[in-house]
């Protein structure tokens, strides 16, 4: 039975160094504020801060040892036999493909645009994205796909694109992905019983879907339920929706008032007309330049080759 | 077709059960015949789940227990076949009866797929995972059998060597599919999230995982490790598997999560 030489031993330290930030940057969740860590895990939260390990797979050290084991199995691949060359130049890849994913080189930030909003590329203003509109597809009563149609501009060029959910679009290098939609802002009027019409401006965020509309004179409150994208079902354009509900009287359990498109009306418990002016919905688009993609896959497909050598070496595998 | 599908999952529990008794019996034939027919319901009821839901059946814990569980299955049916051994049935049956266990406490409504997963990726990427999975799951079964008969030799297990060259075969076999798992869940990962990588929980397992297993390879035919510490090792890969299989879904939130939905 042979025993680890030098250069392997080094390539397994590294490796299991690595590991081991994996493991602690999968059981400890990352990116948060340091007062998160510091109430979260006092005992390690220092350590975990002066290290970088709050956002481990971006941190110095985690990515200098990706870059150290990539040379280190590389420079020690000389001395093997072909599969075992394969497979260390194959692991040596997919370090370094990981490397320069989380390099300076590599770029990635969400956009959330609303309709008509243009968005500018960070370092390359004269390029820029604006969202015409954004929509769901049904196939067969049930959600299949989310499209968001975008304008793209390059100085004076203009391209119309359509990305979807699995069908981004690549342009000047980058990769555009339709990441998520909600609703930017609402508009409504109330006609109470006895008074003037009043406007009602809700300003809403992705997250915040369920705004209460308090109204003091009555104490009636409206809930949004839910808000619908403007959808195509079985070739039709449905516009986008809010479902709303009341709580009349007072503490008494909310009830649903209906679904209202743009224009439409209801009436509430308290006598008075709800009436949906507007919804302008908003698309997060996901901007993302990833230049060690083709690396990595390389690695891994040279690993792959690697293993079928050991299987065509020890056919039949005895030993 | 739902009614169905529940008799076929009670006849496919009752039989497995009753194929892991009658490895006690030493009557091999018997074992062969309710393993292969338990497989067969198993295989039904897949089949009938696929038809019910118009899409293959690879969303939900649910359906990834059972799919997983009959990937183990279709290994053991395979070697033991291929070996002309019904033993062999003893490292799989554990693992499937408790997949079909912990499937009994989930939610088996058919539920439609969710833009994300409707892919052709999602079919290519899920099939290598079955087999992979399945081929490392009864490799450490394998495992505990190697650990078994090298403990206590005179229990009616097969050969440790058949066992052993068994076990490597498997994990030959079934690491390059690991490897597409982990390439086309990246292609996928690039098309849907704009990263092949994003050190998802799930995606540091998988790569967690496939090191482990590179590691067995590398050892086993470069260093020359056989046997228990063979087995060894087969056993602690399977382990690593199960966590990233079922314990990053239940334990840490991802972009993987909703396989536990």
């Amino acid at each position: 039975m042979k025993r680890l030489d030098l250069a392997d031993r080094i390539c397994c330290g590294i490796a299991s160094a690595l590991i081991c930030i994996a493991v602690l940057g999968s059981f400890i969740p990352q990116k948060q504020p340091a007062a998160f860590y510091i109430e979260a895990f006092p005992a390690i939260a220092p350590f975990l801060l002066m290290s970088g390990f709050n956002d481990a797979y971006n941190s110095s050290i985690f990515n200098y040892l990706l870059l150290l084991l990539s040379l280190a199995l590389a420079i020690s691949s000389f001395h093997k036999k072909l599969p075992a060359i394969l497979m260390r130049l194959g692991l040596a890849f997919i370090s370094l493909g990981l490397y320069l994913s989380h390099s300076a080189l590599a770029f990635a930030l969400t956009a959330a645009l609303a309709e008509g909003e243009t968005f500018a590329i960070p370092s390359e203003p004269h390029r820029s994205i604006t969202l015409e509109n954004i929509h769901a597809q049904y196939q067969n009563g049930t959600l299949a796909d989310y499209v968001s149609e975008i304008t793209v501009k390059d100085k004076d060029q203009e391209d119309k694109l359509a990305i979807s959910v699995n069908k981004p679009a690549k342009i000047w290098g980058l990769d555009l992905l339709q990441s998520g939609y909600g609703f930017r802002e609402l508009s409504f009027s109330r006609i109470p019983p006895q008074g003037e019409e009043q406007e009602l401006d809700i300003d809403l965020g992705l997250d915040n879907r369920k705004p209460i509309i308090n109204t003091p004179d009555t104490g009636i409150i409206f809930m949004i339920a839910d808000m619908h994208l403007p959808a195509i079902i079985d070739d039709n354009m449905q516009p986008a929706s809010a479902e709303i509900m009341q709580i009349y009287p007072p503490d008494s359990a909310p009830q649903e008032l209906g679904e209202l498109h743009p224009g439409d009306s209801i009436a509430a418990k308290d006598g008075s007309v709800i009436k949906l002016n507007s919804i302008k919905c908003e698309s997060a688009i996901s901007i993302s330049r990833d230049p060690g993609f083709m690396t990595a896959i390389i690695g891994f497909a040279l690993i792959f080759i690697g293993t079928l050598a050991y299987l065509f070496k020890h056919r039949g595998i005895k030993s | 077709m739902k009614q169905a599908e529940g008799i076929l999952f009670i006849i496919a529990v009752a039989s497995y059960l009753a194929a892991l008794a009658s490895l006690f019996t030493k009557r091999q034939k018997i074992t062969n015949i309710l393993s292969t027919s338990a497989f067969a319901f198993h295989s039904a009821m897949l089949i009938l789940r696929t038809l019910a839901s118009g899409r293959l059946p690879f969303a939900g814990l649910y359906e990834s227990l059972l799919i997983f569980s009959w990937g183990i299955m279709a290994c053991a049916v395979f070697y033991s076949r291929k070996f002309r051994d019904s033993r062999i049935y003893g490292a799989a049956l554990p693992t499937v009866i408790t997949a079909f266990i912990i499937a009994l406490t989930t939610d088996n409504s058919v539920k439609p797929l969710m833009p994300v997963l409707r892919s052709p990726w999602l079919a290519i990427h899920v099939a290598l995972a079955i087999a992979a999975y399945g081929g490392f799951a009864f490799a450490g079964g394998l495992g505990v059998m190697y650990i078994l008969k090298d403990n206590f030799p005179k229990l009616s297990l097969p050969e440790k060597e058949s066992l052993d060259s068994m076990c490597a075969s498997i994990i030959t076999l079934a690491f390059p599919l690991m490897l597409g798992v982990i390439i086309t869940g990246s292609i996928w990962g690039k098309y849907a999230w704009g990263s092949y990588w994003q050190w998802d929980p799930k995606e540091t397992w998988a790569l967690i995982t496939a090191l482990v297993y590179a590691a067995f390879i590398y050892t086993r035919f470069e260093l020359g490790w056989q046997g228990s510490k063979s087995a060894k090792f087969a056993i602690i890969g399977f382990a690593v598997v199960i966590f990233c299989y079922l314990g990053v879904n239940l334990l840490m939130p991802g972009v993987h999560s909703y396989a536990t939905k």
